[in-house]
């Protein structure tokens, strides 16, 4: 129940039109099947003596009313429907917002990555969950006003006769509603199944992916498993198929013997006398259209109970993240006056992620000054990725405190902090809209900022080559013209995204040299003081050379800093840090040639 | 009904059990109205006229018995014919998949061929509504013929009334089919791109940024104005048509009464018995409705028909260059035969002679006139700007783009002239966008399901993983070489991290044993470590080969035996990096903008 009030909720935000969509069409399909049971039956008991004028007049005035219901009927089907297929897709729409402003850390947790993948499923489809509720709806409250009228007549042939149709009605429903059961819990159990179907078929649509099956020559192993899984989905469907004979074997039984007792009792009736023939039309007639018409109910009301059950996925995964953003954003927070570069303090800084026992970050403490440029180094998985999203609040940290300007980040109010923030991350990937947009990412444009966030990225030069200029949409998904950017160009687009942030005092800089050629690289280094300026700066790179344009160098490993200076003290250390510059330096040194005879790089290192 | 026809071609059964209970349903479903209209007769007939008590019980018996019949075989056919279609539909999604990867590189990826493929996709979706619409309209026939069998014998005209206005509703039909068309067509692409911004709920790669740049409300924008013209468009649509539906149904009524008065009037003057009445009146109802269902059916066959001329078409896009084996002649095809041969004894050049090539939707020239050669054994680095062509220099050596002008050879051989697999077996390709399946790991290497791999390839799988010092990582799996890679498959899937990845498929480029290695910036996500350890890897394996790398980290690819300084697709300079280093260029100004970082602090 508390399925069907949010759903018309929904439907009166939305599309309130829809609600007395629902009354007409209740009304007009109520009294439809009546008209062509009761003409023939007022026939049959007057025929003998009517002039034609009456009857033309009754079947006349018949056909009228028939035509007009019947209009409004057909009308409203196709009209109800677009308005459901409106208010789906505002249901979609809310889910897609609302999985976007939920906290990310969510998206750590498999469950709830599930949970929005049930919840898309009641609302993708116009058959399945929502839609299939609505759809429902509509010939639902109709055929209830119209068993009403069938159970009126009933009454009046015979009392025990009514209960015994109710019975065998039951008995129906059972059925029916066991059947749906079994289809709900076995394409549920199938969900995997179907799952990796789809993801398999989109693998092999996958632009991206072309060319490494192409050049593998891997289509045959794809194919074999698409080939299994389809023999799966036709497994299931088998079960169910075989199911749904073996029901509508007992069914058809069931029928047997209720039409053997219902004609039968008539026809005994008839013969002694206690009805005449046009009764015996009309009881067989009604009883007949309320048979039909209670199949139907029956279906629909099992349908509504099943469907309502998928949907309410989508209602309880709605709920939590609205819950989760309102406690966000009541708990806080006043807008902190800001000048100058932040501070940054992180203090005995812990993160462990879901599903794993090993700290991600252990114990890290650490200070950034204002207007300070830190370079963050070590090898891959040392932490380094994982601290940039506890900096960027996009994961709570597990104990400990980041405080920016002496309050945790986690106190100032949501947008005030992303808008002192400015990121460029690692594996940032492009959107298929404008150049301008990719780098706005909103709705207005700060035209200066924008113009100087072009020319300190180098961005500007490559927009000019693009045939619309900064209108020139990047990838073809969307638009035949859009075009495609290479990585060196990429970077410099996501470093023009992360300047175009004027107010932001604290710059966090993922690897965004990996993809650039050697002299776009330095280029951006002797650029690097410039657009540093006025802000607090982090920078991540395995380039280690990059590194002494920096002040400070923070060295991680296993979650924790274990050397900090600058490049010249990190190397007059001779620690870990001197060790990996030595790795890449000695390369670019005359006349030095890492062994190609033996691939063991990493042992004449320790050696 | 064409594509149809093409379609159910495809079925892998014969599609003459497909066709068998497909007519089976359909003739139940037809004569089950029949019945119901014709046995009430009798019965009325027996009430009113005759009255034998055990003819009407046996009427009763018989009409229920035989409505029994009918409901066990149709059901019994139904079920069987909803399997085969969805067999059937399962088979057609496997070859669109096919096609997808068969068709022009270049296409794969615009919007155009996106549309058309998400429009033979939906067009699948139109087979299910295919099966019932057949059985409704093979139903209808065999009503419609015993329905006017029945009334022919009281007076052939009302057969002819009945029919006439049902004739009236065929114009109507075709406006609804032909806003039905207009409607898919207008919607498709719309529909694709709403999608596509829903699937960015899911996609965590986009979650991020969106986050951090206050992405969401022009996201949201976005997907909203797709949203309103989806709106729009369908809004359009189905007042339109809901009024078409609504017209026709008026004439269906209208008819009725027709219908009815007529019988009416012959009742009244005792032209008709009660138990004929009962009978026509519901006998021209049936026709009436099954003309209508009729009607409405063809319209639906003939939508669908339409809807799978986009997966038809799809299939008929032009395949990539070599994919269907052209003849050759007979001294061309020893030649090749040589060619290979010698290639597998090692010795394998290539030759690139004044090479053009622009992209098919630009103007631009991304190589010009490109002439160099690689000699057996040598290894050879490309060097230059971001865009000086490096990267569609390797595709057009992988033959996914065939040159504007000029040729590539290998030993002498056009790249073009090789039989399409056999070429592929010629190369290793490390793509700096390479991609692993999420199948079983050993699949990933050996390409072959894993029950088909033999023990003699999984020893070489095993001695691949090796070269790229990743076999005890594999061996530690859950399931060892056979763990599958991603949780797709299964729970205790490994996601292996960047740095493995890139050794994954270093190692399955070993597997494959090209003669020509090609590795495109397989290091740019690594840290020093693991970079060193993967270059001198890759130079190890390319020992005795003929190797391509591509490497912004020219203390790297120093060690090449010749470099390649590529600008603006041409070739600027080649040599080795201690003769390219003498003079004032690109190269050296390009390798002391990285050295001059790591000079010595003294």
């Amino acid at each position: 129940m508390k399925v069907l009030r949010f759903l018309f909720k929904k439907i009166r935000q939305y599309d309130p039109k829809m609600l007395w969509m629902l009354t007409l069409n209740a009304i007009s399909a109520a009294l439809y099947p009546f008209i062509w049971v009761f003409v023939p039956v007022l026939i049959l008991h007057h025929y003998q003596d009517w002039q034609i004028s009456q009857l033309i007049l009754l079947i006349g005035s018949a056909a009228v009313c028939a035509a007009l219901f019947g209009f409004i009927t057909e009308w409203l089907k196709g009209n109800y429907r677009m308005r459901m297929n409106t208010v789906r897709y505002h249901l979609i729409r809310d889910l897609t917002e609302a999985s976007l402003r939920m906290p990310y850390q969510n998206t750590l947790y498999p469950e709830t990555l599930d949970r929005i993948e049930f919840s898309r499923n009641s609302v993708s489809s116009p058959h399945q969950g929502a839609g299939g509720i609505m759809l429902t709806l509509l010939p639902l409250f109709g055929e209830i006003l119209a068993v009403l009228g069938f159970i009126g007549v009933l009454s009046a042939v015979s009392p025990w006769m009514f209960l015994l149709v109710l019975t065998l009605l039951i008995s129906n429903f059972l059925a029916y509603k066991k059947h749906a059961v079994l289809e709900e819990s076995t394409f549920k159990a199938a969900m995997p199944t179907f799952r990796q179907s789809d993801s398999l078929t989109a693998v092999a649509h996958d632009p991206l992916r072309k060319k490494d099956i192409l050049l593998y020559s891997a289509w045959n192993v794809v194919e074999s498993y698409l080939r299994d899984f389809a023999d799966k989905i036709v497994g299931i469907m088998r079960t169910l198929v075989e199911h749904r004979i073996k029901m509508n074997t007992v069914l058809a039984f069931v029928e047997l013997l209720r039409d053997l007792v219902i004609f039968g009792w008539l026809a005994y009736q008839f013969v002694n006398g206690k009805i005449d023939a046009a009764l015996f039309v009309l009881y067989t007639g009604s009883l007949l259209s309320f048979m039909v018409l209670m199949q139907s109910l029956v279906q629909n009301l099992v349908t509504i109970q099943l469907e309502s059950v998928r949907f309410s996925t989508y209602l309880k995964f709605m709920e939590e993240v609205y819950n989760q953003i309102n406690v966000e954003s009541t708990t806080a927070k006043t807008a902190q006056r800001f000048e100058g570069a932040a501070e940054i303090s992180i203090e005995d800084l812990e993160f462990i992620y879901p599903n794993s026992e090993k700290n991600a970050l252990s114990g890290l403490s650490l200070t950034i000054h204002s207007g300070e440029k830190l370079a963050l180094v070590g090898e891959n998985a040392a932490g380094k990725s994982t601290l940039i999203k506890l900096l960027c609040r996009l994961y709570r940290p597990t104990s400990g405190h980041i405080l920016m300007n002496g309050i945790d980040i986690w106190d100032y109010p949501e947008e005030q902090y992303f808008s002192l923030l400015s990121v460029v991350f690692q594996d940032a990937i492009t959107f298929p809209f404008s150049i301008k947009e990719n780098v706005t990412m909103g709705l207005q444009t700060n035209v200066l900022a924008y113009q100087i966030a072009m020319a300190q990225s180098g961005l500007q030069a490559i927009a000019e080559q693009a045939p619309k200029k900064d209108e020139t949409t990047l990838l073809r998904i969307l638009d035949d013209e859009g075009i495609e950017l290479s990585g060196g160009e990429k970077q410099k687009l996501f470093l023009a995204r992360a300047l175009y942030k004027n107010e932001a005092r604290f710059l966090l800089l993922d690897e965004p040299t990996a993809a650039l050629d050697a002299l776009a690289e330095k280029e951006l280094y002797e650029r690097f003081a410039s657009f540093t300026e006025g802000k607090t700066s982090v920078f991540v790179s395995h380039r280690l050379a990059s590194t002494r344009f920096c002040d400070r160098i923070a060295f991680l490993k296993d979650g924790k800093i274990v050397e900090m200076g600058s490049h010249n003290e990190l190397i007059a250390l001779q620690g870990e840090y001197q060790q990996l510059f030595e790795v890449q330096a000695r390369n670019y040194r005359q006349g030095s040639l890492f062994s190609i005879n033996t691939n063991t790089g990493l042992e004449t290192e320790h050696a | 009904m064409r594509n149809i026809i093409t379609i159910l071609k495809f079925s892998k059964r014969s599609s003459t059990s497909l066709l068998f209970w497909l007519s089976l349903v359909s003739l139940v479903s037809g004569v089950r109205p029949v019945f119901y209209v014709i046995m009430p007769k009798f019965i009325l007939d027996e009430l009113l006229g005759l009255q034998r008590p055990q003819y009407l019980f046996g009427y009763v018996a018989f009409l229920c018995l035989g409505a029994l019949f009918t409901a066990l075989l149709g059901n019994l056919a139904e079920g069987r014919f909803t399997l085969l279609a969805e067999e059937l539909n399962q088979s057609l999604r496997i070859l669109l998949a096919n096609k997808t990867l068969n068709i022009e590189y270049h296409l794969s990826e615009s919007k155009s061929v996106l549309d058309m493929k998400e429009r033979a996709k939906n067009s699948l979706d139109f087979l299910y509504q295919l099966s019932p619409s057949l059985v409704s309209t093979g139903g209808a026939i065999v009503t419609i013929t015993s329905t006017a069998i029945l009334m022919i014998s009281w007076r052939w005209w009302l057969v002819i009334l009945v029919l006439g206005i049902s004739l009236l509703t065929i114009p109507l039909l075709k406006r609804l089919q032909v806003l039905e068309l207009d409607n898919s067509a207008r919607s498709a692409s719309e529909n694709r791109a709403f999608r596509y911004f829903l699937e960015l709920a899911v996609d965590y790669r986009y979650a991020k940024d969106l986050r951090l740049f206050v992405g969401v409300d022009l996201l949201m924008s976005r997907a909203k104005k797709n949203m309103d013209s989806i709106l729009r468009i369908n809004h359009d649509y189905f007042t339109r048509s809901g009024t078409l539906n609504g017209l026709i149904r008026v004439l269906v009524e209208i008819q009725t009464g027709l219908v009815f008065i007529i019988l009416g009037i012959n009742l009244l003057f005792r032209q008709l018995s009660v138990g004929n009445f009962t009978m026509l009146y519901g006998a021209s109802r049936q026709l009436g409705s099954a003309v209508s269902v009729l009607f409405d059916q063809i319209r639906v066959i003939t939508t669908i028909n339409l809807e799978l001329a986009f997966f038809v078409d799809f299939l008929r896009l032009p395949d990539r260059d070599g994919m269907e084996e052209t003849p050759v002649v007979n001294q061309q095809n020893v030649e090749v035969e040589k060619v290979l041969s010698e290639i597998n004894e090692g010795k394998l050049s290539v030759q690139v002679q004044d090479v053009s090539f622009r992209y098919p939707t630009s103007d631009e020239l991304v190589l010009e006139h490109l002439t160099f050669a690689i000699q057996p054994g040598e290894t050879v680095a490309l060097v230059g700007r971001n865009g000086a062509g490096k990267s569609t220099l390797v595709k057009l050596l992988c033959r996914l783009y065939k040159p504007k002008s000029g040729r590539i050879l290998i030993n002498g051989t056009d790249i073009w002239d090789f039989p399409l697999e056999q070429f592929y077996a010629i190369l290793s390709v490390i793509f700096q966008d390479f991609q692993l399946l999420p199948l079983l790991l050993s699949e990933n290497l050996g390409c072959k399901k894993s029950d088909q791999i033999s023990d003699d390839e999984l020893a070489r799988i095993e001695e691949a993983l090796g070269k790229s010092d990743m076999l005890n990582w594999a061996q530690a799996l859950p399931y060892g070489i056979h763990t599958p890679m991603t949780r797709l498959l299964s729970e205790e899937g490994a996601v292996p991290s960047g740095g493995q990845e890139q050794k994954l498929a270093i190692a399955r480029a070993v597997y494959h044993d090209g003669r020509l290695i090609i590795m495109d910036e397989p290091t740019s996500a690594l840290d020093p470590r693991k970079e060193e350890q993967v270059f001198s890897q890759m130079l190890n394996i390319s020992q005795n080969h003929t190797a391509i790398f591509i490497s912004h980290r020219l203390s790297s690819t120093r060690h090449a035996d010749r470099i390649f300084v590529l600008d603006g697709g041409k070739l600027l300079a080649e040599g080795s990096h201690e003769a390219l280093m003498e003079h004032e260029g690109l190269y050296r100004s390009m390798y002391l903008a990285q050295a001059d970082q790591y000079a010595s602090e003294q």
